[in-house]
């Protein structure tokens, strides 16, 4: 076996050490830390790379950890889908880690960065591993990991906001995480398996015996990831988690770790339960409708928000439900608009909060009705949050449009246009709270009053990257979509 | 230039493929983003940049003519942005660049004598020239996508146009453009999504039959759509108010030009993808006299409104933006009328297009010229106006020889046009004999009688009459300008003499490509304008307008200001954008009101429960209580117990004394050790009846702190929802949040409960 065949355990593993060498190097050679992370998601994400090679040119990889074969050892797989979204999450943790090593200066206390260190790969490495992972118990580890380093990175901060904030994060999501074992508990007791494939090949049986175990099964993971992911009535952690943490971490938040829940809920739909399950009882309706009721509602109350981090986490609640909404129309071209969406998403959000980062930075401001006039001030940021915000709005150019194009055509295949209705209604209630900053940003008539310290490169470069990803995805799509379609047809 | 091109056949089909189309759109766009990085210094640069990228444009459109004439030129990216990006120009798409860039290099002309007074130049000529290549896309575009992409461009690079001044009546005026601009761009998408998922295609190619039930709705979003940016009643409320706050130049080409691209869209959707005239079956024939009348009633509403608006407003560039209106009216008018006659429809598109050209260039030359008169008087308002036809007379003049081509006078531009919507409309009458058709026509005549009396009260307030003193210097005109404002006049003249020049060489060929045929047709060919018949209907127009405007200059009619609740904004979307955020505030007040009673009713609980702790509380303590005092009894007796036990040991014999020496030691040891665990026996009941009552006192006053916390809460959240913040309507009540996470699993197994029982 070559070192090659081992790459799906050996991404998380490298992130995984990563972690708990961070903080020594910190301690005793300060200067390499930081090179060192980056060196080790860089190095991860070539192995995603050379993993989605590979898995296009022989198909599917599983790999057994410690060579135990699955219905009793852990096993990682590969397909198309799985190592699309490792390696959005690779790389956007990659670029969102360029940027945090400046800001991070300025938010935390110096002695708790070489932790912050720690907390951020393992996050990575978690979500990687839910990625990855084929086996349900494995996976309710990876949430927990994933779920308490994404508290700590918000209470790292140390203020009293982001420790009510992360308390409350952390509650809800134990509760979403005990509602996902308890399911896995009940699919256990009818199957006996807790590998995906192996439970999707017995509940073809089982749900005949113990059709009750099964439905509240599904009923408690459709909880359990939506409260993680922050689907609609479920958000109520969010905002204050996301507008408080330090941006960085709101980035990651965000733009990865709510979507990476999504993810889950999907290879639960269509990897563990089995096919004819999701047409004879109504999951996907059920998401499509809370999704729908979130576009709408995330937006509402983005549009009454009065500080800018906290308006950008309550879009991210409307932009959510835009992935459940793909999950939930059951249609191929739904689900290319919903992967699309995580990574556009991902890239725009990330770029949105790097923004208010910069703008923090810079001026200390966070009410967006100080922000009239910052454009002639900071152009570059507030061109780069024009841009973003077009993506979410999703004016052409824009990734946001391509993923809402293949939404609005798949509810269009489906024979449901009030659902195009529903996504063209929440691009605008979009437009109509991202637009007046952007106004106001350039066109105001009066000066921006408040004091202005110089943007260091570093950031800039990261929030170019980000633009210019922004307009990639928008121009060129076509070979992720191909990428994409050519994955989903298979799950249909 | 016309003579320049090749004889005219119609080879049907002929595709010339060439990236023409995509430079002409390109170059200008780029061109934007190189002249916005050029320095503030670099003035002379950066006006030969965007002189020389509209005449490149211009330029390139001519080069696309010859190959329109006989068939379309085709250029596509495929890979582009997923959907791919397709340019197809015909005869009908090259029409409209053309008029596009010619205007828009005049305009550039004009824009250097008026932008030099004005800040923030770069910016202007910026976004100036990156309008131009997005508008020229909208017309170059292969289908129904790339359209809407150029559309969207051209909204948001018109915009900045729009807010140039920046004050707030234009920041008003802009968010109200940039928010139809938005709703309307939405409304083409979901339109043209639909198309999409009927027909599996988004090419502009006549697709009636394939429509299928959802054909009603399609053309009422594409109407929506393309109606915002032309104007049409009601979505016309932006433009009288976006059009005159921008800088002339840009009103000229907002007016002149960016509305047609509505007209264009219209007339795609209704002319081409909505009928058939080659295969038109039976059942369409019915479907389309009704689009086609709903389209001409909208254009003769629109037409009439603005017209009447038109006459009664006092500010010049108002006026203007309000004939737009009315003369889109015309040209919807004159699209729904083509649409309902099938194959005879060639006089209503010969009209139609026609009158695009002919707007585009009087209502362009008209604004520059309002515009030269701001330029130097700093005067929008009629009444404080006079006398410049002493002043600027060149102005005056060209003024004039525009006003006749808008008001139709024969040998002026506006006439064919004009008569060739009316005789279409006429031809209709006829063919139908209906009553409604036959109103129309008379509402037709009456709105350019309106139009000349707006005409003649315009003329009359600012070039006749006294000069006010503070007006009374001289004026001198650049060169430039004058250029400019004498070509459109010439430009004007020109199409009002030779009126058939245009028809023949380049509209009927487009109306063969459209397969009309029939009886307006064959009129179209020779058309005769300067015969009784058309000039008569002229001539009626005329002696309207004297019967209208002398009574109505006399009596003061047109200085009447109609109240503010008559105007559409009050009747029609005040009303509707109230609702609809009531609607959506009380959804959030009810949720809200609802999380609030939550939190109230979850404080009230907690209040019960503490009392409940409390009394719990007391009753511990007198158990406690009660226990020590057991154990003080217990302690009692086992002294007296050991008392007895003495007095039992001493009644024994004094030989068991004796014997019992030793154990008496013993046993006073033990009866110490007794007496000793039964004083630790009370002071241990007296520490735990102690510790008892601290106990007592911290429960207390936890509960009294719970308590008194808790009343704090509902006493502010009383302050809070008495002075509502909607700021804090995030819930943070954490049971109340486990509560809705319990409730939506309760909700969720239900319904799968519910149908898993069925299955």
């Amino acid at each position: 076996m070559g070192i090659a065949d081992h790459f799906p355990a050996l991404i998380v593993v490298v992130l995984f050490a990563a972690a708990f060498l961070s903080p020594l190097l910190y301690r005793y050679a300060e200067k390499i830390s930081a090179p060192f992370v980056i060196a080790s998601l860089l190095l991860s994400l070539l192995m995603s790379i050379a993993l989605l090679v590979q898995v296009q040119q022989f198909g599917p990889v599983f790999y057994h950890m410690g060579g135990w074969p699955p219905p009793w050892g852990i096993e990682f797989s590969a397909d198309p889908i799985r190592v699309y979204i490792l390696i959005v999450v690779t790389a956007v943790s990659l670029w969102i880690f360029l940027y945090a090593l400046r800001d991070l200066k300025h938010e935390l206390k110096k002695e708790v960065i070489g932790w912050y260190y720690t907390l951020y790969s393992i996050l990575v490495g978690s979500m990687a591993g839910i990625a990855l992972t084929n086996d349900l118990f494995n996976l309710f580890v990876l949430m927990e990991i994933c779920a308490i380093s994404a508290c700590a990175i918000i209470s790292i901060k140390e203020d009293r906001e982001c420790l009510e904030a992360s308390f409350k994060y952390l509650i809800l999501s134990a509760m979403g995480t005990g509602c996902f074992l308890l399911g896995v508990a009940m699919i256990y007791m009818a199957t006996g398996y807790l590998n995906y494939s192996f439970i999707q090949a017995a509940l073809a049986e089982a749900i005949v015996h113990y059709p009750l175990n099964i439905f509240t099964a599904a009923a408690l993971f459709i909880v359990a990831f939506g409260t993680k992911a922050a689907l609609f009535p479920l958000h109520v952690w969010l905002p204050d988690a996301h507008a408080s943490a330090p941006t960085p971490s709101s980035a990651m938040l965000s733009g990865l770790v709510i979507k990476i829940y999504a993810f889950a809920l999907f290879l639960m739909f269509y990897h563990v339960f089995p096919r004819g399950m999701l047409t004879t009882i109504p999951l996907n309706e059920i998401i499509l409708w809370m999704a729908a009721l979130g576009t709408m509602f995330g937006s509402v109350y983005a549009m009454i928000q009065t500080d800018l981090k906290k308006m950008l986490a309550f879009s991210s609640i409307g932009q959510i439900s835009y992935i459940f909404m793909g999950i939930g129309f059951h249609h191929d071209l739904a689900l290319v608009g919903a992967f699309y969406h995580i990574m556009v998403h991902a890239i725009t959000k990330a770029l949105l909060f790097m923004t208010a980062g910069v703008i923090i930075y810079s001026t200390g401001v966070r009410k967006i009705s100080d922000l009239a006039g910052i454009g002639r001030i900071l152009p570059l940021t507030m061109l780069a949050f024009t841009i973003g915000s077009a993506s979410m709005v999703g004016i052409p150019g824009t990734g946001g449009l391509i993923s809402k194009w293949y939404l609005a055509l798949s509810a269009l295949e489906i024979g449901r246009p009030l659902f195009v209705l529903v996504i063209l209604a929440s691009s605008l209630l979009n437009a109509i709270y991202y637009m007046p900053i952007v106004i106001n940003a350039f066109m105001h008539q009066e000066d921006f009053i408040h004091e202005v310290r110089p943007v260091p490169r570093y950031m800039l470069a990261s929030l170019i990257v980000g633009m210019f990803f922004v307009i990639v995805t928008g121009f060129f799509s076509r070979p992720v979509v191909t990428l994409l379609e050519q994955a989903a047809i298979l799950l249909f | 230039m016309f003579a320049a091109a090749p004889d005219f056949v119609i080879e049907a089909g002929s595709h010339h493929y060439s990236s023409i189309p995509l430079w002409i759109t390109l170059v200008p766009m780029l061109a934007g983003i190189g002249i916005y990085l050029l320095k503030d210094l670099w003035e002379t640069a950066r006006k030969v940049c965007t002189l020389v990228t509209s005449f490149a444009a211009l330029v390139g459109v001519i080069l696309l003519f010859p190959f329109a004439l006989t068939g379309t030129v085709n250029y596509d990216l495929i890979d582009f942005m997923q959907m791919g990006l397709f340019f197809e120009v015909d005869l009908i798409g090259w029409i409209f660049a053309f008029l596009i860039t010619t205007v828009w290099f005049l305009a550039t002309l004009f824009s250097f004598a008026y932008m030099d007074l004005e800040h923030n130049r770069r910016r202007y000529y910026s976004f100036f020239t990156f309008t131009l290549g997005a508008t020229l896309g909208v017309v170059l575009a292969g289908d129904f996508f790339t359209l809407f992409l150029f559309f969207e461009l051209m909204t948001l690079s018109s915009f900045v146009l729009v807010i140039h001044e920046q004050d707030v009546e234009s920041m008003r005026a802009g968010i109200l453009y940039l928010y139809l601009g938005i709703f309307g761009g939405l409304s083409l998408l979901f339109a043209i999504l639909m198309l999409f998922g009927a027909t599996g295609s988004v090419e502009i190619v006549p697709a009636l039959e394939l429509l299928g039930g959802q054909r009603t709705a399609i053309y009422v979003f594409f109407l929506i759509g393309f109606g915002i940016k032309a104007g049409l009643v009601p979505l016309h409320i932006w433009l009288p108010q976006a059009h005159p706050v921008a800088p002339s130049p840009a009103s000229a080409l907002l007016s002149g030009i960016l509305i047609k691209s509505g007209a264009y869209g219209i007339l795609r959707v209704t002319l081409i993808l909505f009928s058939s005239p080659d295969q038109a079956g039976a059942a369409d024939i019915s479907y389309l006299f009704i689009i086609g009348n709903a389209l001409m009633w909208i254009g003769i509403v629109t037409m009439l409104a603005g017209a009447v608006m038109a006459l009664l407003q006092s500010n010049m560039k108002r006026i203007l933006a309000y004939s737009s209106v009315s003369q889109i009216g015309y040209i919807a008018t004159a699209l729904g009328v083509a649409t309902f006659l099938g194959i005879e429809g060639g006089m209503g598109f010969a009209g139609a297009v026609y009158h695009v050209i002919n707007h585009a260039f009087f209502k362009a030359g008209l604004f520059m010229m309002v515009g030269t008169v701001y330029m130097y008087t700093h005067e929008l308002e009629i009444f404080r106006l006079g006398g410049m036809l002493k002043k600027m007379p060149l102005v005056a003049i060209t003024f004039l020889v525009a006003a006749f081509g808008i008001a139709g006078i024969p040998g002026f531009n506006g006439y064919p046009s004009k008569t060739l919507i009316h005789d279409s409309l006429l031809i209709a009458y006829r063919d139908y004999g209906l009553f409604s058709l036959d109103l129309a026509e008379k509402i037709f005549v009456l709105t350019s009688a309106l139009t000349i009396c707006y005409f003649i009260k315009l003329f009359r307030r600012v070039f006749l009459g006294p000069v006010p003193e503070k007006l009374d210097v001289s004026y001198h005109l650049p060169l430039s300008v004058k250029a400019v404002l004498s070509s459109f006049a010439l430009v004007i003249i020109g199409i009002g003499l030779f009126p058939n020049l245009i028809l023949e060489r380049v509209l009927v060929p487009a109306a063969e490509m459209l397969n009309y045929e029939g009886y307006a047709m064959d009129h179209l060919y020779h058309f005769h304008f300067f015969e009784w018949h058309p000039l008569e209907a002229m001539l009626i127009v005329i002696v309207l307008a004297a019967v209208i405007y002398i009574p109505g200059a006399y009596r003061r009619w047109f200085d009447w200001k109609p109240p503010w609740w008559l105007s559409v904004y009050a009747l029609l979307y005040r009303p509707v954008t109230h609702r609809l955020m009531e609607v959506t505030c009380r959804a959030g007040v009810f949720v809200d009101s609802s999380v609030d009673t939550a939190y109230n009713r979850s404080g009230s609980a907690a209040k019960t429960w503490c009392t409940y702790v409390g009394s719990l509380d007391s009753k511990l303590d007198d158990l406690y209580e009660k226990s020590g005092k057991t154990a003080r009894k217990l302690a009692d007796r086992s002294t007296d117990m050991d008392s007895k036990l003495d007095q039992f040991y001493e009644k024994s014999g004094d030989m068991a004394r004796k014997l019992a020496d030793r154990s008496t030691d013993m046993d006073s040891a033990l009866n110490e050790a007794y007496r000793k665990t039964g004083e630790a026996a009370k002071k241990l009941a007296e520490q735990t009846s102690d510790a008892d009552r601290k106990l007592d006192n911290v429960y207390n006053k936890a509960g009294q702190k719970a308590r008194s916390q808790m009343e704090k809460r509902l006493s502010e959240k009383k302050d809070r929802s008495e002075g509502f913040d909607p700021v804090k309507w995030t819930t943070k009540n954490l049971s109340f949040d486990t509560l809705l996470l319990f409730l939506v699993l309760g909700i969720v197994l239900f319904v799968i409960f519910y149908y898993g029982r069925t299955n």
